[in-house]
C-alpha cells in the first residue's frame, strides 16, 4: 500500500497540510512527540489508516535503520514526501556554536536527505516514489539580522530540490514552497506585542498568513493537475518580498 | 552551568557577570541578544523559553533559577 509522508506533521503548518490530505490519502505521520501525533491522528479523517513514527530529528545518526525497519515490519511504501520538519534559532552570529548548526541542518536538511536516500532504494521501496515537497521560506532567498542558519538550511534544501528535480525526472517531481510569516504558536506571542505586529501588518499586503494559506498549495503540487511542474520554487507571502518599500 | 556562564559573558560582551547584575542593563542588550539567550539555554539545557518569560527575570540570580526548575 502506498502512503504519503509527512515530515514535521505536529507542527503548524504540517498538522494543516495531514488534515487536509487525510481524506483522500493514507498517511505516515513523522514527528518527536507521541501525544501530539496521536491527537493529530486523531483530527484527521480515516484516522485508523494514517500510521505513526516517532523520532527525534535532533539527532539522525540512527534515522536510516530505525525507518527502514518501520517500512519493512508493516509493509509500508511511500510514493509522496512533503518535507515540513523545520527549526529555527534566532541569534547574533558571533554566538553560534557547532551543537545549534547541527541541530539546525539536521532537522530542516540532512533529515530528508536520508529519508529520501532510503525512499529511492527499490529493494526498500520499489521504485514507488513520484513526488516530493519541501517547506522551504522566503528566507532562503533574502536576509535577516540573527536568521543565518535558518536561511542558510533552506538555501541548501532548495538547491537540494532542484538537483532532485533533474536527477529524478520524469518519473519523479520535486518543488519547494517558500512562506512567508505564518501565523503558528510560536509567531503569535511574537504578535502580542504591538510594534511587530504593527510592522508585520505594513510589510505583509495581505496580512500575515495563516497554514490554510500553504495546504492548498502542497494538495495541488502533489497532485496530477501539476504534472508539468518541477523543480521550481513557489513564494506564497501575502506579497511581503514584492512590496519594495519595506524591503 | 559554567560553559553556560562562558557564553552569557561572549552573549554580554563582558568580562564578568555577578548574580546581582540586572540583565537589562548590559550595554549590549537588544531583541537579539534576548532570542540569543533562548537558542544558547535551548542548546545547553533542553528547553524553549518563550520571550515573555523576560517579563519576570530581572536579574542574572533569577535567570538562574528559572534554568534550575526547567532544565531536562
Amino acid at each position: 500500500m502506498n502512503y504519503t509522508l509527512i515530515t514535521g506533521a505536529t507542527s503548524d503548518i504540517g498538522k494543516q497540510i495531514a488534515v487536509n490530505l487525510s481524506s483522500n490519502n493514507r498517511l505516515i505521520l513523522f514527528g518527536r512527540n507521541l501525544r501530539d501525533l496521536k491527537k493529530l491522528r486523531n483530527d484527521c479523517e480515516n484516522s485508523s489508516s494514517h500510521f505513526l513514527f516517532i523520532f527525534d530529528f535532533n539527532d539522525i545518526s540512527n534515522l536510516r535503520n530505525e525507518f527502514v525497519e518501520f517500512l519493512t515490519k508493516n509493509s509500508l511504501f511511500v510514493d509522496k514526501i512533503v518535507h515540513c520538519a523545520g527549526m529555527m534559532k534566532v541569534m547574533h552570529m558571533k554566538s553560534v556554536d557547532l551543537k545549534s548548526t547541527n541541530q539546525i541542518f539536521n532537522v530542516n536538511l540532512f533529515s530528508i536527505i536520508e529519508i529520501i536516500a532510503i525512499l529511492l532504494n527499490k529493494r526498500i521501496n520499489s521504485g514507488q516514489l513520484n513526488n516530493i515537497v519541501f517547506i522551504s521560506a522566503i528566507l532562503a532567498k533574502y536576509g535577516s539580522t540573527g536568521h543565518h542558519l535558518y536561511s542558510s538550511s533552506k538555501a541548501a534544501l532548495d538547491g537540494l530540490m532542484r538537483s532532485l528535480a533533474v536527477e529524478l525526472a520524469p518519473s519523479i517531481r520535486v518543488n519547494s514552497i517558500l512562506p512567508g510569516a505564518v501565523l503558528t504558536k510560536m509567531s503569535s506571542e511574537l504578535l502580542l506585542n504591538k510594534a511587530i505586529s504593527d510592522k508585520l501588518n505594513h510589510d505583509y499586503l495581505l496580512g500575515i498568513g495563516s497554514p490554510k494559506d500553504i495546504a492548498p498549495m502542497v494538495i495541488f503540487l502533489l497532485s496530477d493537475e501539476a504534472s508539468w511542474i518541477t523543480g521550481q520554487e513557489f513564494i506564497i507571502d501575502g506579497g511581503r518580498t514584492i512590496n519594495i518599500k519595506n524591503n | 552551568m559554567e560553559q553556560f556562564k562562558e557564553k552569557l559573558l561572549d552573549a554580554f560582551e563582558v568580562s564578568s557577570i555577578n548574580e546581582n547584575d540586572v540583565i537589562k542593563d548590559f550595554d549590549s542588550w537588544d531583541s537579539l541578544t534576548l532570542l540569543t539567550v533562548i537558542a544558547t539555554i535551548d542548546s545547553e539545557f533542553g528547553f524553549q523559553m518563550n520571550a515573555s518569560d523576560f517579563d519576570k527575570i530581572i536579574t542574572i540570580s533569577d535567570l538562574f533559577d528559572f534554568i534550575s526548575k526547567n532544565k531536562k
